[in-house]
């Protein structure tokens, strides 16, 4: 099954293609940017499916980082995703970026101990989740990287954006990567029978809601520039 | 005589969500366009990132209704185009996303096209042959400028506003009256009603920068309003938002003639959403016919943001520049 995935949630933009089941890995391309991820994701889809001597219309099935991570970032991906699944017809499996980066993790490390995908979530917040042998454990936090410090176990490994932003406070309890490696390759390399459906159901994973309804919450009204006279 | 072409457009610069199919840049074949005002609404204005997660969960739908609107398949496309900018960048990125995948997708090229290049292009939608030199005016939330359009491309700004955009002057109103958001429609419904009942005389606002100058300032209007207000409290709502209404129209339709006069040009045409107000085209069109130009004031559905005219634009676009690198992405900032 000829899989493309794609990962845009984080500073890293990357795609993948693999025959799954039948020849592994065909090509992979990944970059690290701070804000061209829509400049560079199309192109590299392009190359990607050149490099893997393909047609676009040979891809089988996509695989998509749904989050969490940077709202415009996972935005360039997802929309990718979903024109691309429109166009071919084809389904699309969502993956978040903390499962992608836990799976790499655990394949291209020979750590055995604890692993936290750990991405940056900006305001001093960082999204982690654990993962042992047999995959990801209980759900995705935002929490602060101190908080995160001081639940993690002995012996764990932190992988991540958020992990690398906040090394300093993770080091000195737990070994700590930005990355591992293609781990966009790990995407393309899912199962066959990894869930996957329409593109139209792919739904990124914000984890927060925007400002202005949080605000809007807790206010119970817009921040009006004058007060409202409501009258008649 | 024209190229021939089919361009599918999608436009995602602000609030609405819009997916377009159009023949040789003129042909409208269909046009959907999904407005997230109520979802904004409760904001008092458009939340960014609220609009930008709107876009992407309307994005499947739009496209699909675009298409079987139209009853054409996607073989059938010459080019796929998105607006580039100006607009809000996590907004604008969905659709220039979406438009290069389909584009690399379907192997087509891609196209993107200038917000407000396509404004301009709206007209022509309607009238194909409409005469070129001519000056349009762009009237809505985030932009009131007036364009002298030389050449098809060849366009010089030629007044501009220094503060608020129209638009943005109408919302600050209706939110300071408490009239709820968005200001533009409410106010036009407001004014239609005080004028039909003849219950008095639209209060009375000075005009913003009557001077030689093509260029608004609508922030000192709105000033006016307010303090109108703490003097006269007892002034009913609707007599004011008449009377604003009034003044604003008056200095747009007073500049956008006085442009006409300066350039010389024979045709004027209106574009933009505050296009959409019942008395500024009203005023805008009789204007013109007094001085017996010809005028376009495009349907209210090409007024405000639309993917058809995205098309439009870019069928000239394609044909005079070629595509768009692959490699690009969206302008905030984007100017004509
Ligand atoms: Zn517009």
């Amino acid at each position: 099954m000829i899989t493309l995935a794609i990962t845009s949630s984080t500073a890293l933009v990357g795609v993948a293609i693999a025959n799954v089941g039948n020849g592994g890995l065909l090509a992979e391309r990944s970059i690290l940017t701070d804000r061209r991820h829509a400049e560079e994701i199309t192109p590299m889809l392009a190359a990607a499916v050149a490099e893997a001597g393909l047609s676009i219309a040979d891809i089988e099935r996509i695989v998509v980082d749904v989050g969490p991570g940077r709202y415009t970032g996972m935005r360039v991906g997802i929309a990718t995703a979903k024109a691309l699944a429109f166009a071919l017809g084809v389904p699309v499996a969502s993956i978040t970026s903390l499962d992608l980066i836990a799976r790499a993790a655990r394949e291209l490390t020979c750590h055995d101990g604890p692993i936290f995908a750990v991405v940056d979530a900006r305001r001093d917040q960082v999204f982690a989740q654990e993962a042992d042998e047999a995959g990801l454990v209980g759900e995705p936090l935002v929490l602060s990287p101190s908080e995160l410090a001081d639940r993690l176990p002995s012996h764990a490994l932190l992988v991540g954006d958020g992990a690398d932003r906040y090394v300093a406070q993770f080091e000195t309890v737990a070994t700590v990567r930005r990355n591992v490696g293609p781990s966009i390759a790990i995407g393309a390399l899912l199962p066959a029978g990894y869930p996957s459906g329409p593109g139209r159901l792919v739904a990124p994973v914000y984890m927060r809601e925007p400002d202005a309804a949080i605000n809007i919450k807790t206010r119970h009204s817009a921040p009006p520039t004058k007060k409202p006279r409501g009258r008649r | 005589m024209t190229p021939r072409s089919l361009v599918l457009a999608i436009e995602t610069s602000c609030d609405e969500t819009s997916v377009s199919v159009v023949a040789d840049g003129t042909r409208m074949l269909s046009n959907v366009v999904s407005s997230q005002v109520e979802i904004h609404a409760r904001f008092g204005g458009v939340v960014p990132e609220v609009a930008s997660r709107a876009h992407l969960e309307m994005l499947e739908a739009m496209l699909e209704q675009g298409l079987t609107d139209a009853g054409v398949s996607p073989q059938d496309l010459t080019a796929v185009a998105a607006t580039n900018g100006p607009g809000l960048i996590g907004a604008l990125l969905v659709g220039v996303t979406a438009a290069k995948t389909l584009a690399l997708a379907w192997g087509k090229p891609y196209v993107g096209v200038n917000h407000l290049e396509g404004h301009l292009f709206a007209s022509f939608l309607e009238r194909p042959n409409l005469q070129v030199p001519m000056i349009t005016m762009l009237v809505s939330g985030g932009h009131t400028s007036i364009v002298h359009i030389r050449d098809l491309g060849d366009y010089e700004v030629v007044g501009r506003t220094l503060d608020d955009a129209a638009g943005e002057a109408f919302d600050k109103v209706a939110r300071y009256l408490g009239l709820g958001y968005p200001g533009g429609p409410v106010i036009d419904r407001m004014a239609k009603k005080f004028l039909a009942e003849g219950s008095g005389a639209p209060v009375q606002f000075p005009r913003g920068m009557m001077d030689d100058s093509l260029d608004f300032s609508f922030s000192g209007m709105k000033t006016a309003v307010i303090n109108y207000v703490r003097k006269h409290p007892e002034t009913p709502n609707d007599a004011l938002a008449a009377g604003f209404q009034e003044a604003v129209v008056d200095v747009l339709v007073t500049k956008a003639m006085t442009a006409v006069d300066r350039y010389g040009v024979t045709t004027a045409c209106l574009g933009g959403g505050v296009a959409a107000n019942s008395l500024l085209r009203s005023e805008f069109a009789s204007a013109c016919a007094e001085r017996g130009i010809d005028s376009l004031v495009p349907a209210r559905e090409f007024c405000t943001d639309n993917a058809a005219m995205i098309a439009a634009a870019a069928h000239w676009r394609l044909f005079h520049d070629g595509p768009t690198s692959l490699s690009t992405g969206a302008t905030p900032a984007l100017r004509l």
